[in-house]
Formats: structure tokens, sequence, C-alpha cells
């Protein structure tokens, strides 16, 4: 449903968004997660075709971004940061004229007026003006155009900032309920969200992709093991990195070592055989799992 | 219906819903009304009567309005972010654009129907002149069509209203200058070219009733022009 390929934006000699590449298939919800300032709304908005990419393509539900524009537009529900609204109408004025924009035909018009009404779970709200609504109510609204027209498409670009901790649970089952019909892209710093509604994730920095995987294999990749040691010989450090599964050792002070696993077999037995046989003295072995804040900080720390 | 007609009924309705609209339908009708009473008074004296010199000082009142009209339109889109929402959606920029200025310009239309009762009175207990009251009409919307346009244009460069609003007034003050040095040297060959370029002075042709096509279009090209390098601006967006 997604496909972006090299994208590039450059904004003098800066890189904004640098040869950022991705996929996200039918149905599919991916987070796309960051620190601020790493790319996100600038890939956001060259997907949504706000803007133009200094180089690379994307094709969104087929279309290519910059030759087929329209119909790109016409594919996806787009909610920036800060939602769309004009405050001088109310909110069913407003999703009427949004319906208008997107092109929706007037026999359809009514129907799918209701059906953002209902996802926004705004009914009671329909008549007010949006100037008197809460910041919670404004976030709703915006999911609200987002979905007017029916899109198979769907970006959101931090769609709980803001919120209390209720409305950002409503939220997360809000783009929970739109995964088997709409492909969702979801940019957002909120980890918790990522994890209990994404399946895939991009981890943006710096305007590059550093890692995209599910949840749980990024957790699994950035997990390793605690060893302690009673008599560590100097050359304990380099014969366990030769133990296969195991991609980096660090010695620690009082015969502790952390250990980076690549993920794919587990190294324990092998470890606690080597020990055995060196006579290193072994006084612990556990598996650390790193959650993803712990994977977050790991892939968007330089040093 | 059209796009850029619903568009134009948004913004037609968002003048409505705020203050501007009453506040501008007010001063209107009170400084049309002063001038046509100061009008009745100088015919009481003996003036020939005449209701061209009404519409001479409606033009005044348009340099002033036409910027409070159009500073908002699209200015206020890119300061509130929603200018995102209209170039996410399956509409050109062209679509934007006349939207925009068929809304500006359907409010002036709206502001000309309320000086229909000037003629209607004049007809009902005096003899009217048609020509120079169709003239006029014609005229006065020519002139608010290249106002808006270029109010459009100027709010599309900037995300401030006021600042859009300034460069508004600015340049149709400018455009009311550029008369004054054909008036005072007649010989002056870069002052008669000048005079070619006011926009009041195509407007004073009209006013008497007599509609020349060169004038008609003036008008229209200049709106044309105005609109054209809003498009671009809209356009040249994407790749900043």
């Amino acid at each position: 449903m997604i496909e972006v390929e090299g994208l590039s934006k450059i904004y003098g000699a800066s890189h904004a968004v640098e040869e950022v590449s991705f996929a996200a298939g039918e149905g599919e919800i991916v987070g796309f997660l960051g620190p601020n300032g790493a790319g996100k709304t600038t890939t956001m908005r060259i997907l949504s075709c706000f803007m133009a990419p200094s180089s690379g393509s994307a094709r969104i539900a087929g279309f290519d971004i910059l030759e087929n524009s329209l119909e790109v537009r016409r594919s996806i529900g787009y909610l920036p940061e800060n939602a769309p609204l004009y405050d001088e109408m109310s909110v069913r004025d407003y999703l009427n004229y949004v319906a208008v924009l997107r092109g929706v035909p007037k026999s359809q018009r009514a129907i799918r007026l209701e059906a953002a009404l209902d996802a926004g779970q705004l009914e009671h709200r329909a008549d007010t003006l949006i100037r008197k609504l809460s910041k919670g109510y404004r976030q709703r609204v915006g999911i609200a155009q987002a979905i007017i027209h029916d899109p198979p498409v769907l970006i959101l670009d931090e769609p709980s900032s803001g919120l209390d901790p209720r409305q950002r649970a409503e939220t997360r089952h809000f783009i929970k309920s739109q995964a088997p019909q709409r492909t969702v892209l979801l940019s957002t710093h909120i980890l918790p969200d990522v994890q209990e509604t994404c399946s895939r994730v991009i981890v943006i920095n710096a305007g590059r992709v550093v890692a995209q995987d599910a949840v749980e294999n990024l957790a699994a990749k950035a997990s390793g093991l605690n060893l302690v040691l009673a008599r560590p010989t100097p050359d304990a450090s380099e014969k366990l990195s030769r133990v296969a599964g195991v991609s980096a050792v660090r010695r620690e002070p009082n015969g502790a070592f952390s250990l980076d696993l690549t993920g794919e077999n587990d190294a324990r037995e092998e470890i606690a055989r080597m020990c055995v046989a060196e006579n290193w003295g072994l006084l612990e072995l556990s598996r650390r799992r790193a959650n993803l804040e712990e994977v977050f900080l790991k892939l968007t720390t330089s040093d | 219906m059209f796009i850029p007609f619903h568009i134009a009924w948004k913004e037609i309705r968002g003048y409505f819903s705020s203050w501007i609209a009453y506040v501008l339908c007010a001063g209107w009708l009170l400084l049309s009304g002063l001038t046509f009473v100061s009008l009745l008074g100088a015919a009481a004296q003996g003036a020939p009567f005449s209701l061209v010199p009404l519409y001479q000082n409606l033009i005044i009142v348009f340099l002033f309005l036409t910027p409070l009209l159009t500073m908002r339109l699209l200015a206020e889109e890119r300061a509130t972010g929603t200018l995102e929402l209209l170039f996410t959606s399956p509409l050109t920029p062209w679509q934007v654009t006349m939207g925009k200025w068929l809304g500006a310009l359907a409010f002036c239309a709206v502001l000309l129907l309320l000086t229909l009762h000037f003629p209607f009175f004049v007809f009902q207990y005096g003899t009217l002149d048609a020509g120079p009251v169709w003239g006029s009409t014609i005229a006065l919307i020519c002139l608010a069509a290249a106002f808006c346009a270029f109010g459009v244009f100027c709010s599309s460069l900037c995300d401030s209203q006021i600042v859009a609003g300034f460069l508004t007034f600015g340049g149709l003050l400018l455009s009311w200058m550029l008369a004054w040095p054909a008036a005072t040297a007649p010989d002056n060959r870069l002052a008669a070219v000048a005079a070619q370029f006011s926009v009041f002075a195509h407007f004073a042709r009209m006013l008497g009733g007599a509609i020349d096509t060169q004038d008609l279009i003036f008008f229209a090209s200049l709106s044309f022009f105005f609109l054209f390098a809003t498009t671009r601006v809209l356009e040249s967006r994407q790749w900043k």
C-alpha cells in the first residue's frame, strides 16, 4: 500500500530526510518512531503530497506521489500534527466541507458524515463551534476529517500528543480498529502507543531509517545477557565474544560482563559451559530483556 | 457543484459569522449614504444632478475595504496550518485560488447590491440617466475583481494577515498614484505609460457609461495575472 524508495528532502545544506525507504502492506499498522526533528513530519508531508521530495520516489495505493498526486491525495486520510480546523465552523459544517474538498459524491456525503462523527464519537458535539471544543475533542475532529472520504491509507502525525491518558487509550483503540480495512502509518514518540497498536516499527533518526522490524524482534535484538564471574581471566572478554550469537561484550567492574546478542540463537548454554571449562567461577547468568524505550534510546543516541 | 464555489461559499459564511461583514456593510452604507445626501444637497442648490460622484467616492472605500476582505484568505490558512488540509486534498492550486477570489468578489457584489436603492430613489422621484449607473456598476465590479485578485495574491505571500493587508493597501494606493504624473505633466511620455497602468484611469473612463473593450481587457488581464501569480506561489510551497 505504501512503498517508499530512497526519499530525500534537502533544505540548503541540511538533509531533513535522507534516503528513506520502507514499505507497508495492506491492513498493516506501522509505527513511525523517532525523536523530535528526526524527519517524521517531513516524510509524512511528502507522502501526503504537501511537499515534494528532493529525490527518491514513493507510491501510495499504486499511485506515484509526483505523477498521480491527485489520485494519491484521494487515497489518503491525513492528520497533521496540529489538526487543521476552521474555528468559526461547527463540527458538522467543517466535516461536510472537508468531504466536499476530498471529493465525496453528494449522494454519499450524509452517510460518510455520520460515519466520521461516529468514529470520532462526536455525535453530541456535531453542532458545536470548533472554537469552543477542548483539545481532546479538536483532535477527534481531526481524526474524523482524516477518514471522512473512506481512504485506504491513513497517515497520522502524532495523533495522541497533548491528550490525557483516557483520550490516548481511546485514540489507540480507534487506530487498532482501523487495521483490517486501512493501512495506517502512525508517527509518535509515545512508546506504549506503538507497543500496543503497531505490528511493525520504523525507527528514524537524523533523517535516516535506523531500524525497521516487528516490535518484538526489535526488543529481542536489543536484549542481551548479564554475566557475573568470580575469577575472570584477562582474556575472558575476548573468549566470550567468540561465542556464536554474541555480538558485543562489555566488561564492567566486580567481575560483571554485559553481553549483546545477535538474536539468532540462544548463547546461554554455550557460555555456561565455557565458564565451567575455564574455571571462571560462574556466579550469575541472566537474560536482560530490553523494552522498546531502551531500543529507542539505543538506536537514536549517536555516540 | 463546482469546487471553487464551495470554497467561495465557505468564505462568505466566514465573513458573516464574524463581525467583519457587518462592520464593513455598515461602514459602506454610512459612507455611500452620506455621499448621496450631499449630492442631493448640491442638487437642491441648483447644480446638475448625477450619481457618478457617488461611484467615484466608492472607489476610495474599496481601496480601504479590499485589504480587510482579502488579507486573511490565504495568510490565515498558512498561519493556522489549514493550508495543509487544502493541499493534501485532491485540489489544484487553481481551484483554491479561484474559490478564495470568488468569495471575496461575491462579498463585494453584496456591497454593490446594497447601493441599488440610490438609483431606485432617483428613478422614483426624478429622472435617471441609466447609462452612467450601468457603466459605474460594471466598472466597480471590474475594479473589485482586480483588487480582490491582488489581495488574494498578497495574502498568499505571507502568513501574517497584517502584513498581507498592508501589502494590498500599499499596492492599491500605488496603482492610484500612477495616474497623478499624467495629470500634472500631460506631455510626458513616461507619465502617460504610467497612467495606462493605473487602475483608476481605466475606472474613470468607464464611470461615464462608455464601456470600452480596452478597459475590460485591462481589468480581466490584471485579475488573471494576479490569480495566476497566486497559483504559482501556492505551487512553489511544495518545493520549499
